[in-house]
């Protein structure tokens, strides 16, 4: 349908297939996006690498939810390795308590989350260490 | 000359027009980040074409699936000398964002604020959103 000749694609495939799975949670190179789950102190780290849209957000909400029985001092949804993030995924961080943080760095995952509003709703971090440092 | 001092090529038209499905959205995203990035646009108006232009995808794919399950969507993307222009159709209802802003509320915040022009057109059979970006103007995000 359209013409696919070898374009350099930005991003997406080829980092998602090369990095090794985070954490110990299901992962499918496939789908777009992995999500990895990991306990550091009273926190909770849901590690992101891929792309979130419509597609790929119900397992992030999922991942949160499942992150929040734990009953965790802090929820931080790292996206620092995410190369695209559609309002679908901002859903499944928005409404959270004040515990729950952000990580994002570059301008596929701060921009939606200044356009919108949220960076002054959520706390948004640069690096996870600094999330979970206060 | 594009705003990198790279010369942005004549490039085909990106079309497609079929069932719209999550799946088929995602792959339509980076369709759009292949096409944008060889027509020669900067890296930063790469992601907002994407990302404006799946927003819209989107919303589409939201009018027409949850009723009748047809969901047909149609996407347009064409380069002129300045100027790059969008079209995303549904022939599906549309809704009025809800109060509480919600997932579809800031769709519509990012694709107004990613573009230079958008325009939502609501009609008896649809809607057509129109997104335009000036290409010689220096984006303002």
């Amino acid at each position: 349908m359209f013409d696919r000749t070898s374009v350099p694609r930005v991003g997406h495939d080829a980092r998602v297939d090369t990095l090794p799975p985070v954490g110990g949670s299901a992962t499918d190179p496939k789908s777009g996006l992995i999500i990895g789950t990991r306990q550091h102190g009273d926190a909770v780290v849901v590690e992101c690498v891929g792309g979130i849209d419509v597609l790929t957000a119900p397992r992030l909400t999922e991942a949160v939810a499942t992150a929040l029985e734990q009953r965790p001092q802090t929820v931080v949804v790292d996206l620092s390795k995410v190369d695209f993030l559609a309002s679908a995924g901002l859903a499944a961080m928005a409404g959270e308590g004040t515990r729950f943080r952000v990580v994002a760095t570059g301008s596929p995952t701060f921009r939606p989350l200044t356009m919108t509003g949220l960076n002054g709703v959520l706390a948004v971090f640069p690096t996870s260490a600094e999330a979970l440092a206060t | 000359m594009g705003m990198n001092g790279i010369s942005r090529e004549r490039i085909a038209d990106l079309r497609y027009r079929g069932r719209a499905s999550a799946e088929r959205l995602s792959a339509l995203r980076r369709d759009l980040v292949d096409w944008s990035f060889r027509a020669g646009l900067s890296q930063g108006r790469v992601e907002a074409v994407a990302l404006a232009g799946y927003e819209a995808l989107a919303n589409a794919f939201e009018h027409g699936y949850p009723d009748d399950g047809v969901g047909m969507i149609e996407l347009h993307a064409t380069m002129g000398d300045e100027r790059l222009t969008i079209t995303v159709t549904d022939w599906g209802h549309w809704r009025e964002p809800p109060a509480d802003p919600g997932t579809r509320g800031r769709g519509l915040v990012l694709i107004r604020n990613l573009c230079t022009h958008a325009d939502v057109a609501p009609t008896d059979e649809g809607t057509t959103v129109t997104m335009i970006w000036d290409l010689a103007a220096t984006p303002h995000y």
